[in-house]
């Protein structure tokens, strides 16, 4: 157990580390920052003098140590194109992002667990098939054009539902903001949350659907059901318990790709949160954004991936004896 | 020249609309009565905050809440909800009193602004001739982008509120050069230690990228950039406003399709970066009106006219130095078509880079060759381009009316005459830094002479390049031409106002005939509104928030 | 693993890639997909879509290339079948007067394009990490299958996103127009390896212990011999599984990324770029300029991912 801890933290701290060292490549070469506070017609003396003042004389594994410090301490420096701490935009926009992430996932969970459980109890059934197709369309449908079929259909058209932004947010402490507590932050809300989530139903549908029939091809079903338990204590006690296991895992990892995804939403419904600053940042070269998020976003994701890793290792108890026999997880 | 130009708007009793103008305080007393009348009062201004908030859809964001940090319209435009000149523009673009009451010339270069009597910042400071020098010092740094307008000056303090302002040469043009300057509270500013204009890229945050304090009627709410500013109405504003709109909230929206949806659908009030397709599709929509005017910005594209062997260009020397080679170019552009097509009519076809009611505008330079490609290639050949060549052309893609657009039009009608042209389209955030390294060979510019003068459109953009005496900055095709300076200074040296626009339209019908640049067309300027909303246009887009009236 | 299994049938000694898929090509597959309309539809719809984008200038009615050949009057035309509109432009004409249906071929050829080669790419990183891997075990599969994990870590779009936008940032965007097909590739490419490298690398390692090998090994025959003679024949079935439906999500990459503008520039149009462009239109009345590409787009997907599920039921001896 120690040891695999160790090992999966470990190997979360490597993640880190190398993500740091392309971000601090990023932030040191990626334009000159020479040129970017001088301009053009600066001298060469002007810069030398500039360039011991920043600390850009030093050998660069003292800068790269400097730089690892300050990140730590939470100091990304200054965004290049709003002349603020990239930390507080970073923390600024991100509750927008996690609100919208997490209202997708629910939703996804919500109704791709039904709708998969639904379609395995009834294979071979018109609805059964009709799910599959739907989800089918649901996978390859590219968010953004769904997202631009959404705004001309219900803002345009009909005039229901807000097409930018989060709404009136609501500013709780000065930390967190939020557009639940709001009815026009909630309908700003729908939109995104159904385009961001319609793939993650399809996925978690499907999922659920084929690891369902799985569970219930296994033997012990078969006997529950020789026994004569009825098909939904069957199903309820039995099947979609076990299928459940695979499912929430595959539903963590998953919330990664929800904010990978959340990127595109927020660049078409215009949601200010850490995908549409990416995007902006991008657009305007501005690097200390773009190496602080490439951190925070690394982080996260290991984070996600050790919870993961650490839950399924405490529900499964097969992996421990695998590991204990040193076997590859 | 002494400043009393009628107060068209403050002194008048009805507006352009034949509305009359509201009082303001009463309605203000009343709410704020409303809002003692208890717990209720919590759920009311909830409701009540929509109804009377504006809500504002534009392309971008204001770059700073620093009124000396950046010099482009959006960001100008936020500012003047809270900071205010001495001099400002009536609705027939006339100067007017502002925050000096009265300026005279008391001798060839010296100005004296008698300055308006119990104004105060935001904060509370009182106004005064301290802060006109604080300011216009400022302005003078190296890091404003509005040193052009100020370069040179020196202020007295004569007292509280009178200063002098005397200008390095006699300049006919300063009361209109200080209309875009706001002034900022010295004790403040130095208070939070803003002394100069926020660098946007150096390394230290500045007080003033966030924070604002000035005279205007608006007060800096809330700020999360790119995406939502807020701005509320102060019981104590010295001027008089159109309407007492309590709230107004700026929200950058990009996309274009995003942006008037929102207006479609109810969730803005007023979009004043509208796409011309999108114009029709608003008439027809009930609820929504138009307005629109005929903007000051000319949009035109320029060359590399100085390098031998240009960067982005694939040709044997740098065909953009031949003449012929221009005109090849304005003749293989069919103005018609882009103005019909892409711009959907709303934009007037020009030859010339300054846009009618500028001072220096000729009409007869307003002629520009008709679409003919034949003699567009005999002109190539001509100029030893028979079988023409291949260039990269820059183009903003966030910046102008549908500038991708225009550039992917122009490139399929270069394509026409032989010319290769790859497009590179991109975000303003880079395309202007990119001009302004003077890293282009090919480009397209959109411009806008500041105080209806064409002496800022020569000084910056074809004068040879001094960044001090702020010469030929925006001169991004490198044109370096001793006669013509020369010829620019005679006339932004000359005092007598007929002779100077004589001169000014002569230099203008050269810069034609050389076809310095190739200029397609003016805007149209569009808001869009809903019916309950009046915004009239000022045709330098620069929406007055004392003028905007919402029922 | 899946794909260990799945290459249980086909485990005989065979010569060539080419073998390798007309193993998948077994007489009962074929017959499978002649019973399955919806399979034989999918693939009929892919393979159409395909030549299409291979022979634009015999299918395309128009050369959209030749800009010269455009004509004004033609912007914004409405699809034939509405007021205005043309059969010349049966979808109807772009903002430059470009007929929509060939705009559509041949920026399907460009999409296609980036994202066969991306798979193939990918496909080519992954199978010789995960040979590899699996082959020598020891050390190498220890670090390959660490960098694996580490890149499953992020999703595909976000590898995608940040990869093309750090490089966009880094090149600027002179010299980003030059590269973009380029850079594309990679960052799709990237962003897929890991799924091979692991399938092949759980295949070889059963392959590797097979009697075979074994006796390949007795009779003198180099590992390298071994590795592309006897197991990467063996092992290619789930690979081209995998690569059926890695298509569709490099499709569908291709089109994202060129639709927030980190992909193609404008006069290189692939489906995402004339989506972009034509969602600028959506609102003023000319939706054919978005809605056709985008429809497009959503049909090819659609057939790579039902050709997919089933080519991967099929050649799954479990689910028979």
């Amino acid at each position: 157990m120690i040891v695999f801890l160790l090992q999966r933290v470990g190997q979360a701290l490597v993640v880190v580390f190398t993500v740091m060292v392309l971000a601090f490549l990023m932030f040191r070469f990626l334009g000159d920052p020479l040129l970017a506070i001088l301009g053009a017609n600066s001298t060469g003396i002007q810069r030398d003098v500039l360039r011991a003042e920043l600390g850009l004389d030093r050998s660069l594994v003292i800068q790269f140590a400097d730089y690892v410090w300050r990140t730590v301490q939470g100091d990304f420096g200054l965004s290049y194109r709003l002349g603020t701490p990239v930390a507080r935009v970073l923390a600024e926009r991100a509750p927008a992002t996690i609100e919208l992430a997490a209202t997708g996932m629910i939703l996804a969970l919500a109704v791709g667990i039904p709708a998969g459980i639904y379609a395995a109890l009834h294979r071979g059934r018109f609805g059964s098939h009709l799910a599959l197709a739907v989800s089918l369309v649901g996978i390859s449908m590219p968010s953004f054009f769904m997202g631009l079929i959404l705004i001309w259909i219900f803002s345009v058209k009909l005039g229901w539902l807000s097409s930018f932004g989060r709404g009136t947010v609501t500013d709780l402490g000065g930390v967190w903001t939020t557009g639940l507590l709001t009815a026009s932050g909630l309908k700003a809300l729908i939109m995104p949350a159904i385009t961001l989530s319609v793939f993650q139903i399809a996925m978690i549908m499907r999922l659920v659907r084929a690891e369902m029939l799985e569970v219930m091809r296994m033997d012990y079903i078969r006997f529950a059901q020789a026994r004569g338990l009825s098909s939904r204590s069957v199903y309820v006690n039995h099947a979609l318990r076990n299928t459940l296991v695979p499912v929430i895992t595959v539903a963590g990892l998953q919330l990664g790709s929800v904010i990978a995804f959340a990127v595109i939403t927020e660049q078409v419904f215009q949601w200010p949160g850490l995908g549409l600053l990416f995007l902006q940042s991008v657009a305007a070269a501005d690097v200390p954004l773009l190496a602080a998020y490439l951190i925070l976003i690394s982080v996260f994701f290991v984070l996600i991936n050790l919870a993961v890793d650490l839950a399924y290792y405490a529900i499964d108890p097969r992996l421990r004896a695998d590991v204990a026999a040193g076997g590859r997880a | 020249m002494s400043g009393r130009p009628p107060m068209t708007l403050r002194t008048g009793k009805t507006l352009r609309t034949g509305k009359t103008l509201r009082t303001g305080v009463t309605r203000r007393a009343a709410r704020r009565a409303s809002l003692l009348m208890g717990a209720a009062a919590l759920t009311l201004l909830a409701g009540a905050a929509s109804a009377d908030t504006l809500r504002i859809g534009a392309q971008a964001d204001a770059g700073t809440m620093d009124p000396q940090a950046q010099n482009i319209q959006t960001t100008i435009t936020v500012l003047s909800w809270i900071y205010e000149p001495l001099v400002t523009r009536d609705e027939n673009m006339a100067k007017a009193p502002m925050l000096a009451t009265a300026w005279e010339q008391t001798d060839d270069t010296t100005w004296r602004f008698t300055l308006r009597e119990g104004v105060t910042f935001a904060d509370g400071a009182p106004f005064t001739a301290d802060d006109v020098k604080f300011t216009i010092e400022r302005s003078q740094a190296p890091s404003s982008q509005f040193s052009g307008y100020t370069a040179g000056l020196t202020v007295n303090v004569v007292d509280d509120l009178t200063v002098d302002v005397v200008t390095p040469k006699p300049d006919p043009l300063l009361p209109d050069r200080l209309a875009n300057i706001p002034i900022m509270d010295k004790e403040w500013t130095e208070a939070n230690g803003a002394l100069t204009p926020q660098d946007l890229k150096s390394g230290e945050e500045s007080y003033t990228a966030l924070h604002a304090n000035g005279t205007g009627p608006y007060v800096l709410e809330s700020r999360a950039p790119d995406s939502k500013s807020v701005f509320t109405l102060r019981d104590d504003y010295w001027g008089e406003m159109a309407d007492d709109i309590e709230t107004i909230e700026f929200n950058p929206i990009a996309s274009d399709p995003t942006r008037i949806a929102a207006l479609l659908s109810g969730e803005l009030d007023l979009v004043i970066d509208v796409p011309s397709q999108a114009v029709a599709r608003l008439e027809a929509s009930p609820g929504i009106k138009i307005e629109q005017v005929d903007e000051f910005r000319t949009i035109f594209f320029g060359f590399d006219l100085a390098n031998d062997d240009p960067q982005y260009v694939e040709a044997e020397g740098n065909p953009f130095k031949k003449k012929e080679v221009r005109e090849a170019i304005s003749y293989a552009v069919d103005r018609d078509a882009i103005v019909k097509t892409v711009m959907r009519g709303l934009a007037s076809k020009t030859n010339q880079i300054l846009a009618p009611k500028n001072n220096g505008y000729l009409a007869a330079n307003d002629e520009a060759p008709a679409y003919d490609p034949e003699k567009a290639k005999e002109l190539l050949a001509e100029a030893g381009y028979p079988d023409g060549f291949a260039f990269t052309l820059d183009c903003p893609n966030n910046r102008y009316i549908n500038d991708e657009q225009v550039c992917r039009t122009l490139v399929t009608m270069l394509s026409r005459i032989g010319l290769d042209v790859t497009l590179n389209a991109m975000p303003r955030a880079q395309y202007f830094p990119k001009l302004w390294e003077r890293d282009t060979s090919a480009f397209m510019m959109g411009f806008n002479s500041p105080f209806a003068d064409g002496m800022y459109a020569l000084e910056t953009m074809l004068m040879s390049r001094n960044d001090d005496a702020g010469e030929g900055i925006y001169n991004y095709n490198q044109y370096a031409n001793p006669e013509l300076d020369a010829k620019i200074r005679s006339a932004r040296d000359e005092l007598d106002a007929a002779k100077r626009t004589a001169l000014m339209e002569e230099i203008f019908s050269e810069i034609t005939d050389e076809v310095l640049y190739v200029p397609l067309y003016n805007q149209v300027l569009v808001y869009a509104m809903k019916d309950t909303v009046t915004a009239p246009v000022r045709p330098d887009n620069w929406l007055e928030i004392r003028w905007v009236t919402m029922d | 693993m899946k794909g260990a299994s799945a290459a249980a049938p086909v485990r005989r000694p065979r010569t060539g890639p080419v073998a390798a898929l007309a193993g998948a090509a077994r007489s009962d597959v074929v017959r499978d997909l002649l019973r399955s309309p919806v399979a034989l539809l999918s693939l009929l719809v892919v393979v159409l879509f395909m030549v299409a984008a291979a022979f634009p200038g015999l299918v395309a009615p128009h050369d959209v290339r030749d800009l010269s050949s455009l004509d004004f009057s033609d912007a914004f035309r409405p699809p034939a079948w509405l007021e205005g509109g043309s059969w010349s432009l049966p979808l109807g004409g772009d903002d430059q007067g470009r007929d929509i249906l060939s705009a559509i071929i041949y920026g399907l050829r460009i999409s296609l394009f980036v994202s066969i080669a991306a798979v193939a790419l990918s496909l080519l990183i992954g199978v010789a990490l995960g040979l590899l891997a699996g082959f020598r075990g020891g050390v190498w599969d220890a670090i390959i299958m660490r960098v694996a994990d580490v890149q499953l870590t992020f999703p595909a779009m976000l590898v995608a996103v940040l990869f093309d936008g750090v490089i966009r940032a880094a090149l600027g965007q002179g010299a980003h127009a030059t590269f973009a097909v380029p850079v594309m590739i990679l960052a799709i490419a990237l962003a897929g390896w890991v799924q091979y490298a692991r399938t092949i690398r759980a295949a070889t390692m059963v392959e590797a212990r097979a009697d075979y090998v074994a006796a390949a090994r007795i009779i003198g025959q180099s590992s390298g011999f071994i590795l592309f003679r006897h197991i990467l024949p063996n092992v290619m079935t789930p690979v081209f599984v995998l690569a059926t439906i890695q298509l569709a999500v490099a499709i569908i990459l291709e089109a994202t990324l060129s639709f927030v503008g980190l992909g193609l520039p404008p006069t290189q149009p692939s489906l995402g770029t004339l989506i972009r462009v034509g969602n600028g239109y959506l609102l003023s009345g000319e939706w054919w300029l978005a809605i056709f590409p985008g429809l497009a787009l959503l049909i090819l997907v659609l057939a790579v991912n039902l050709f997919g599920d089933w080519l991967r039921d099929a050649l799954n001896p479990r689910l028979r």
